[in-house]
């Protein structure tokens, strides 16, 4: 990924920011991210080889994602709502930890995972090591979709936008 | 009109979700349920109420409004990305931290997130080579 | 419609609720509990202050300051969850004995050495 995709990265920020379009704003800010994308162009997109199409491509799957997501987390937010607010919590409470391994690769992808994870009904990820995810569970139900092979269909999800897998 | 219907439809399902945060981070019994309670309300109650404020600011378009918008769906992403990870750091350090934790059968003896039940902490709550 | 005395009750409404976190801050057994409930009125301070910019009239200042405040938030509770991680799993002394007594060895290894120790020892601590 050239330097100069960071550049109009920074710049969109800064635009979009200082939210002024006169002549010495905008200087600044080319001077600025100029220098910033100067200094530090592989920080932004670091090992990224894709090209720049599959990159478009990628962050569209994304979007698509991010909108079932939202789903999952609406559905979360009621599952927490409904434990919080009745009566008894504990007798609906059953915590636990269980452990899986995921086949994503690259360390994005499993970023994303882990985040994706915390936002699902029940369940937060409390530690990545390489491979291994460690999945604190609230309830016995919300434990079954991950106690199996992995989380399934997000996994599937994680690995179609990502990696080019089916879903 | 319509506008300002979804407006307070959007801001008192926020206010909602934030209070069941609330309670929840009030009435859990340890420290890992209120972890659950904290990482997934905030999430959405945030962009329920900015997305509320950028409708209540589109009601009038202008350009500069448009800019704020254009912000307020900034921070909304952000908080997107951040509010987990934040969640994930916290339990983390919880996590390595040994915060005693509570499991059905150790609240049958009727202890409490509250109370210092060190004694309660069972080790096979820890994967194996997890263990310090 | 005028919709600013129905902001002015959302505020309060938030004020309360931050109210009740603060319980989990001056009560939580743990320091980990304390840190979560400063992280969740960080999160509601966010909204406040947008809130507080429409009912000024002003969102475009206080939006700026939504974002600083956003950014500061997220910053604080990750170095907090970093430090206790850390004091509650000393890291081995590699790094600062390589800094009292340099070894005989070549300069880069030398510079990457902090680095790499911190990160061994990040993944072999718990």
């Amino acid at each position: 990924m050239p330097p100069v995709f960071t550049f109009f990265v920074m710049m969109l920020f800064w635009t979009a920011l200082s939210g002024k379009f006169d002549l010495f704003h905008l200087g600044m800010g080319v001077i600025s991210s100029g220098l910033v994308a100067w200094l530090s162009h592989d920080l932004l997109f670091e090992g990224h080889t894709k090209k720049l199409g599959a990159t478009f491509k990628e962050i569209a799957c994304f979007l698509r994602y991010l909108l079932w997501l939202f789903g999952q987390i609406v559905l979360a937010n009621f599952h927490i709502a409904g434990l919080s607010l009745s009566l008894y919590p504990k007798k609906k409470l059953d915590p636990h930890i269980i452990k899986f391994k995921t086949s994503l690769k690259t360390d994005f992808a499993r970023f994303v995972l882990a985040n994706s994870i915390t936002l699902t009904p029940g369940t937060v990820s409390v530690r990545i090591e390489e491979d291994i995810f460690y999945v604190h569970a609230l309830t016995r139900r919300s434990a079954g979709d991950l106690a199996g092979d992995g989380p399934g269909e997000m996994e599937r999800w994680v690995a179609w936008v990502f990696e080019g897998g089916s879903r | 009109m319509i506008t300002d219907i979804l407006v307070i439809i959007a801001m008192l399902s926020g206010l909602l979700f934030f209070v069941a945060t609330t309670v929840g981070i009030i009435r859990f019994p340890d420290f890992y349920s209120r972890v659950h309670a904290a990482g997934k309300g905030d999430t959405l109650s945030t962009t329920l109420f900015l997305g509320g404020a950028i409708l209540f600011i589109m009601r009038d378009f202008s350009g500069e409004n448009l800019l704020t918008a254009g912000k307020l769906l900034l921070i909304v992403f952000y908080i997107f990305i951040a509010s987990p990870t934040a969640t994930h750091a916290i339990i983390d350090a919880g996590y390595e931290f040994r915060v005693p934790y509570w499991t059905r059968s150790s609240g049958k003896k009727g202890t409490e997130g509250d109370e210092e039940n060190e004694e309660n902490m069972d080790d096979g709550f820890y994967p194996d080579d997890l263990k310090g | 419609m005028n919709l600013e005395p129905f902001f002015i009750v959302m505020v309060v409404a938030i004020l309360f609720l931050m109210l009740c976190n603060l319980y989990r801050v001056v009560a939580g057994p743990t320091v980990i509990d304390r840190m979560l409930g400063v992280n969740v009125i960080g999160i509601k301070t966010t909204v406040l202050i947008v809130l507080i910019g429409i009912i000024d009239g002003r969102v475009e200042m206080f939006i700026d300051i939504t974002l600083a405040y956003a950014l500061l938030n997220f910053i604080t509770t990750l170095a907090a969850a970093r430090f206790y991680q850390r004091i509650s799993h000393p890291a081995p002394s590699e790094p600062e004995e390589s800094l009292v007594a340099p070894s005989a060895g070549p300069e880069v290894e030398e510079v990457d050495a902090p680095a790499k120790a911190s990160d061994s020892s990040r993944k072999e601590t718990p």
